[in-house]
């Protein structure tokens, strides 16, 4: 995309199951996808294991080599860069400790939780990416509410691995999902005043705002001094209010529906119904010279490629960024 | 004591012309049906080398005969085919012919012969039902009035003489299109030779339209000659099915609503038939044969098999069952 | 650069299915797959879409003909509608063209035909110009020679209309081999039948595409780029009751330009179209692409980067 905002894709939308998206020929065209889609870079995500081998640092080493390898793999696809990677300490990986479940808010869990996130700033700094975008704490419905020293305590070890990611020359991204412990826009902006502003962000998400009933555009307009990376997507549906709080809501709720037959939460921009205010948001961070890295994605939910396509005529025809 | 046999129906598997056309997919379909507790198969008419299943030529040019398609049931392990679904609007490539109505006299004749080489076809195929759309839907006819009932009925009375001469009997099938939907199918019914000429009862199609098939059950029991189990998502109740190309802007493609998706396997969720009722139905009102289980369309045709398969094994066979036993 | 400037503009041939909620539909399902069927095809760096005669019947049902359907396309940012297939049900009994005593039945056709596309203007109307193979055979001399008159006439219909007529060669259909259509086209009018490239049909039947267009260059109206990864062999072509779903051998013959192991040497095909200062449209297909696991989503993605990245580096 040829515009003063940076345009990246992400690629979790094709990673659904744990054995798809393995084969380097199923992701070579996926990266093309992209490319044809107007996108020269990827946003990556965390995973674990073989089959992660476009999500798992040492994996993807261990499939191309080198940095360099691996950047040479995305530039057969015309993709020339990652723009940053997603990782969620809490979602247990076989690389940490071997499945070891860990928290952020527990302060015991820290020194592990900044020996884990080594991987992720070697391996983003050695492909000149510019973000590690982190899930700051797990969901809700597993654990008490946090008060405000539980945040304090969260924002702790995110000061320490900011410290990492900017010695290394990298941004450290906290990225806002619907399900997080920190729910409200009150408990994200205690998050953030627990951090430290030269070197911990925030990852603003529109369609896990909305979901979880925090107006994107506002909550933009009031904190874009923090907002260093932003994921794009909609969504046609907000939590009632209690449903993050359900058991299991990541299965019950985004995939069971919420005990209101709703098949997908996260849509493609310009979907119909869709509540996100697209065309605002993104008039916002031109208004704010938002200089981060603007990522696209849907999420699972849909054919992946069907959903880049829609994205990019999205990006083209209604916010009027040339391709090239 | 009960007669009725289970089989389940093709046409969720060919959801595009250019679909389900390969040896291989038809012969995992059969497994599947098979395998699924199903003894028999319902086809559905089709025209052209792409419907290598839609008619006795293209079993022919495909299986080297009728016969010969019996085998490959069999290899399958499947016993026959229950029956076959025709509407006689649909053209023939094999026999270069447009529509055909009911409505109009001069194709009666051609209806007539159409039938009987489906009939003939099926017997060999050990099939016991043809069943036909009986009139055009109701956006794209004039109403029906009494003598365009009584023209109808003559049409069906002679396809159903003519079917009955291989054992095939004729059932009419209601659609929730159908221009008999309301009032007009016992008014039809009612002016048929009930030896020559039953109702298919549908369920998805009859709840989908507004009727409950219980009550159809308890007006023309003794006159319903083949079932089709499918579910209802949905109810036309903006009388939607009044409009011209209903068959495309509504059943296809959902109506001013937009429905997703009017039909599934019995059970699905949201379904909104009450299939253990109407089989208690159907047994208490002594029907006799095939029960043919189907969804319509579906997005996993496999799992809609599988999941059917499930209820009629552990749910509505057993009532079967039972009753047999009761009448021993 | 603006479309004006290219020597090439691609156009997209309309095979399409996406997935619904009980199954498989196409783009014509309703306005909102169409709307997203165009947005994809936009997205990706289309310029134009080819279509099916068939749909006109979908053009006038939802959206009041092709003019109005074609401000649809416009609506979207595609230019227009370049190119239509005319898929005929070939039956030696009323429609052979190498059967004089059908060809009436064929004129009246393309007149009826042509009539209905005329409120819009196309380049060509394709056509498979010969039944089945099976049907055809043995194909001599003079089955050649009437096929070629009846295109010559069906030509003629079309030019009133200001359409070429253009006949792409279906590796199942009676010309195919490169003796048989070297022979038909000696025997058409320049004037009124041309030749349009299928890449893959070509290289199924075991002919050359590039050599093949380098011969009959000044005849070519027009390309379907696509690929395959399989040349016909045995009674491929010639099996009963089809061969292009249901051949033994191959399951899938088509594949997106792009593809790996594919067998049309698709740089060598864009040096030929620029060294014989083709201009114009090439149209990329991609037929049944979702057979086998398959995408077309996808497929037109890949397709697409495959001309940016590879084709429009050697001729644009």
């Amino acid at each position: 995309m040829k515009d003063s905002l940076r345009w990246s894709y992400a690629l979790n939308q094709w990673n659904v199951r744990l054995d798809v998206f393995v084969r380097h020929e199923d992701q070579q065209r996926a990266l093309k996808t992209v490319s044809a889609c107007g996108f020269d870079h990827v946003e990556l995500a965390s995973g674990t294991g073989r089959w992660d081998n476009i999500s798992r640092p040492e994996v993807i080493l261990l499939n191309h080599g080198s940095h360099s390898g691996f950047l040479d793999f995305l530039r057969r696809a015309e993709v020339h860069g990652v723009s940053s990677m997603f990782w969620d300490p809490q979602a247990p990986a076989e690389e940490e400790e071997g499945y070891a479940f860990r928290t952020t808010a527990n302060p015991d869990d820290h020194d592990a939780i900044v020996e884990w996130s080594k991987p992720f700033v070697d391996f983003l700094a050695g492909v000149g990416a510019e973000q590690l975008v982190v899930r700051p704490v797990g969901s809700a419905w597993m654990t008490p509410p946090l008060g405000a020293d539980g945040i304090k305590v969260i924002g702790d070890v995110w000061n320490r691995i900011g410290e990492l990611t900017s010695a290394a020359g990298l941004g450290l991204a906290l990225h806002y999902d619907c399900l997080g412990a920190v729910h409200t826009a009150g408990e994200l902006t205690a998050l953030l005043e627990a951090t430290d502003p030269a070197t911990v962000g925030l990852a603003l998400d529109t369609a896990e705002f909305t979901v979880g009933g925090i107006d994107p555009v506002a909550y933009y307009r009031e904190h874009a001094d923090r907002v260093t990376h932003v994921h794009l997507k909609d969504t046609r549906y907000a939590d009632t209010g209690e449903e993050y709080r359900m058991p299991g809501a990541e299965s019950t709720m985004l995939k069971g529906g919420a005990g209101r037959r709703i098949e997908r939460w996260f849509y493609e921009l310009g979907t119909e119904g869709g509540l996100v205010d697209v065309p605002g948001f993104v008039a916002a961070l031109r208004e704010n010279e938002f200089g981060g890295w603007v990522v696209v994605e849907s999420d699972h939910g849909g054919n992946p490629a069907e959903l880049a396509m829609l994205n990019s005529w999205y990006l083209q025809h209604e916010l009027g960024v040339p391709k090239r | 004591m009960s007669a009725i046999r289970w089989a389940y129906a093709i046409n969720q598997w060919k959801p595009q012309f250019d679909d389900f056309v390969r040896r291989e997919e038809h012969e995992r379909a059969l497994k599947t049906i098979s395998i699924a507790g199903f003894e028999g198969v319902e086809l559905t008419y089709g025209t052209g080398r792409w419907e290598p299943l839609g008619n006795p030529q293209q079993l022919a040019a495909n299986f080297g005969s009728v016969a010969g398609f019996r085998e490959f049931l069999r290899s399958c392990a499947l016993d026959g085919v229950s029956s076959w679904y025709w509407d006689p609007a649909e053209r023939s490539m094999e026999h270069l012919t447009g529509p055909l109505s009911p409505l109009a006299e001069a194709d009666v004749p051609a209806i007539v012969d159409r039938a009987r080489e489906l009939a003939t076809a099926l017997a060999e195929l050990g099939g016991s039902v043809l069943l036909v759309r009986p009139v055009p839907g109701a956006g794209d006819v004039e109403p029906l009035d009494d003598d365009a009932i009584g023209r109808v009925a003559a049409c069906w009375d002679a396809v159903g003489r003519a079917t009955a001469e291989h054992g095939v009997r004729l059932a009419l099938h209601v659609d929730f299109l159908s221009a008999l939907r309301r009032d007009h199918a016992p008014r039809l019914i009612d002016r048929t030779d009930p030896a020559l000429v039953g109702l298919a009862l549908d369920t998805g199609e009859l709840t989908v339209g507004g009727i409950d098939p219980l009550a159809v059950i308890a007006t023309h029991g003794d006159r319903i000659a083949h079932v089709q189990f499918k579910d209802a998502l949905a109810v036309d109740d903006a009388q939607e099915y009044l409009q011209p190309h209903a068959h495309w802007t509504v059943r296809v493609r959902g109506g001013a609503r937009e429905v997703p998706r009017w039909f599934a396997e019995p059970g699905a969720n949201g379904g909104l038939v009450d299939f253990p009722a109407i089989t208690r139905a159907l047994l208490d009102a002594g029907y006799a044969g095939w029960i043919v289980v189907e969804s319509d369309q579906s997005p996993h045709p496999a799992a809609s098999a599988l999941l059917a398969g499930y209820l009629v094994q552990q749910e509505l066979g057993p009532m079967v069952h039972e009753q047999r036993k009761a009448a021993v | 650069m603006t479309a004006s400037e290219r020597a090439i503009k691609w156009s997209y041939m309309d095979h399409w299915r996406s997935n619904g909620p009980s199954g498989p539909v196409d783009q014509w399902h309703s306005h909102k797959t169409m709307s997203a069927f165009l947005k994809q095809i936009k997205a990706t760096g289309f310029d134009a879409i080819d279509t099916f005669d068939f749909r006109i019947w979908q053009m006038y049902g939802d959206y009041g003909g092709p003019a109005k359907y074609q401000q649809v396309v416009q609506d979207h940012g595609l230019e227009r509608i370049v190119n239509t297939f005319h898929a005929a049900d070939y039956d030696l009994r009323n429609y052979a063209p190498h059967l004089p005593e059908t060809h009436e039945f064929i004129l009246e056709d393309f007149r009826v035909t042509m009539g209905r596309w005329s409120e819009i203007q196309l380049d060509n109307i394709i056509v498979m110009p010969a039944t089945l193979y099976y049907d055809m055979e043995p194909v001599t001399e003079d089955k050649l020679k009437y096929t070629a008159e009846c295109w010559n006439k069906v030509g003629e219909i079309t030019a009133g209309y200001g359409v070429r007529l253009t006949c792409h060669h279906e590796f199942f259909s009676g010309i195919q081999s490169e003796a048989d259509i070297d022979t038909f086209y000696s025997y058409t009018d320049p004037r009124y039948v041309s030749l349009f490239v299928d890449t893959a049909q070509h290289c199924i039947a075991g002919v050359d595409p590039v050599a093949l267009y380098n011969r009959h260059a000044h005849r070519v109206s027009g390309f379907h780029f696509k690929d395959t990864r399989n040349v016909a062999t045995g009674d491929d072509h010639r099996h009963r009751p089809d061969s292009e779903i249901m051949a033994p051998t191959t399951g899938k013959w088509f594949y997106e330009m792009g593809t790996p192991h594919g067998l049309v040497d698709f740089e060598a095909m864009m040096t030929a179209v620029r060294d014989n200062g083709y201009r114009g449209w090439i149209s990329v297909e991609h037929d049944k692409a979702n057979k086998q696991g398959g995408d077309y989503s996808e497929s037109t993605a890949v397709s697409r980067w495959y001309a940016k990245n590879v084709l429009e580096e050697i001729y644009r």
